[in-house]
């Protein structure tokens, strides 16, 4: 199963935007794990952007910046949203208020606690009513979401955007799912290349003893990959960025690998 | 794990087609779980969307969703040598999005309708060859009133339909896995279900709701599920 990849769209700590942080991925500049971007997507209007959560403004953030690179039009995409644990900021609002005697939750609160909070306002934001998938596979969501992106691009042969993003929860619940630092990243896929496509990815599932999962040299970098479900994506990133090719492993279910052969077919854009 | 609100198990089943299609898995266990929970009672209830009775569906006295809390799951598996006639088959799928707002459905319907007619044309069959729509019909006022001016568009105002949520009420992320089940035995049993509670159909409703079971031939049908978020899924399931 192969996809091309046409625009990437990347969030974290001391990684603000794919052009930017391509050199620190690749140890040619330091990596500094205090800087943390403040994404405000354009797509949101003034109103929801103020009610968004975290969650929200890293995910589109990153979907735009891909977006961008890809030149296509965002309402041709379909969509899959990835993340293990989605809206937690709103969850522990949630549950605050279910601690009350009240127990009065707001509508809104509500209405944006669902896992596809991100997916929704994307679509109502670029005015799409393409199909739109939300998905969940714990530490492996960035595997989930890839898998379900590329088996879509293969099936239905149209572009797909994938977006995979995690950010950690607030104690009490930080206690129980203590994530690494926020991530988001975004890639753009189509069936056939453009004359904008960077990278072959090429994806199968195989047995755990096919292969050692990749990591990250940085010290900082494997923390980060370790810890957030999104930022699993590391590797392949730092792949495409070296532009030349890789066979890459990351963690699956239990006993399954994913592989990831990068190819490069011109020079990713920085 | 698909997690789009009330559509979640009903795109799974559209997950696991493009998974056996790509050669991914030979077959796929789906379905679709959810249990009562104080967010989801408070929630629906913050927005005024639960009935404090019974639900009914399509009922000129609709006042709200009752919730359920279920689990549904079924073994899928590719076409092959060993399918026989009888055999229940997803004949096809379609996924939409509204694009309009994350709680209220677009007030003309189009994400129902570009499901349902996603599922035709991923089938391959024309809307004449369904004989029952089994409604999404969660008795909230917005819902079905969209949703039935959906299917007679896609349909015309002939085709039967009801809602099985006056015996399950919505079972929400569950919906896909108990009411593909519910599919599945109508079309083992030859059998439409009727609508539970609902005593007189909204006068403004331009479908055959059915009020009352029906034993007849039915060879494929149509099962809607939409979700907060606009996320909206049609499944299309037939008798090889």
């Amino acid at each position: 199963m192969q996809v091309n990849l046409n625009g990437i769209g990347l969030l974290g700590p001391g990684l603000c935007g794919w052009p930017e942080s391509q050199q620190i991925l690749l140890g040619k500049n330091i990596y500094d794990k205090e800087m943390l971007p403040k994404p405000f997507p354009s797509i949101l209007q003034p109103n929801e952007l103020r009610r968004s959560s975290e969650v929200v403004r890293w995910s589109l953030r990153a979907a735009e910046e891909a977006m961008r690179q890809a030149q296509l039009k965002p309402d041709a995409l379909a969509t899959v949203f990835a993340s293990s644990g989605g809206e937690t900021e709103i969850l522990h609002k949630i549950c605050l208020a279910l601690n009350t005697s009240e127990r009065a939750i707001s509508p809104t609160l509500f209405h944006h606690s669902v896992h596809n909070a991100s997916a929704g306002y994307w679509s109502i934001g670029v005015q799409s009513q393409l199909p739109s998938s939300s998905l969940s596979c714990y530490d492996s969501s960035f595997c989930g979401g890839l898998i379900e992106a590329a088996t879509f691009v293969c099936s239905h042969q149209t572009p797909v955007l994938l977006v995979a993003y995690d950010i950690p929860p607030p104690p009490p619940l930080y206690a129980a799912r203590p994530l690494s630092g926020p991530f988001a990243v975004a890639f753009v896929m189509s069936p056939a290349p453009l004359p904008q496509s960077f990278s072959i990815l090429k994806i199968g599932i195989l047995d755990e003893g096919a292969g050692t999962v990749s990591t990250m040299k940085d010290p900082g970098l494997e923390m980060l990959r370790d810890g957030n479900p999104a930022a699993r994506a590391l590797p392949v990133l730092t792949a495409i960025a070296s532009g030349g090719p890789a066979a890459l492993f990351l963690n699956y279910l239990d006993n399954l690998l994913l592989s990831v052969d990068v190819m490069p077919c011109q020079p990713c854009p920085n | 794990m698909v997690s789009t609100a009330c559509s979640s198990s009903a795109k799974a089943f559209a997950s696991a087609s493009r998974l056996l299609e790509t050669g991914l898995c030979d077959a796929a266990v789906v379905g679709g779980v959810d249990s009562l929970c104080l967010t989801t009672l408070y929630g629906f209830a913050s927005l005024e969307l639960e009935s404090k009775n019974p639900c009914r569906p399509g009922d000129a006295e609709r006042d709200g969703l009752s919730i359920g809390e279920a689990a549904g799951f079924v073994l899928v598996e590719k076409c092959q040598a060993s399918t026989k006639p009888g055999d229940i088959a997803l004949m096809g799928y379609g996924e939409s999005c509204d694009a309009y707002h994350m709680s209220h459905p677009h007030p003309s319907g189009s994400g129902a309708i570009l499901a349902m007619q996603g599922a035709l044309k991923c089938a391959n069959v024309p809307s004449s060859a369904i004989e029952y729509v089994h409604l999404h019909g969660t008795a909230t006022k917005a819902n079905d009133k969209t949703e039935d001016q959906a299917v007679s568009k896609v349909f015309g105002s002939q085709i039967p339909c009801s809602s099985t949520k006056g015996w399950t009420g919505h079972t929400l992320g569950a919906a896909g896995g108990i009411e593909s089940v519910i599919a599945a035995l109508c079309l083992e049993h030859q059998f439409l279900p009727g609508t539970l509670n609902t005593r007189t159909v909204d006068p403004n409703f331009t479908s055959t709701l059915l009020l009352h079971n029906q034993e007849r031939p039915v060879k494929t049908l149509m099962s809607n599920f939409f979700g907060f978020g606009g996320n909206n899924c049609s499944l299309l399931f037939g008798t090889i």
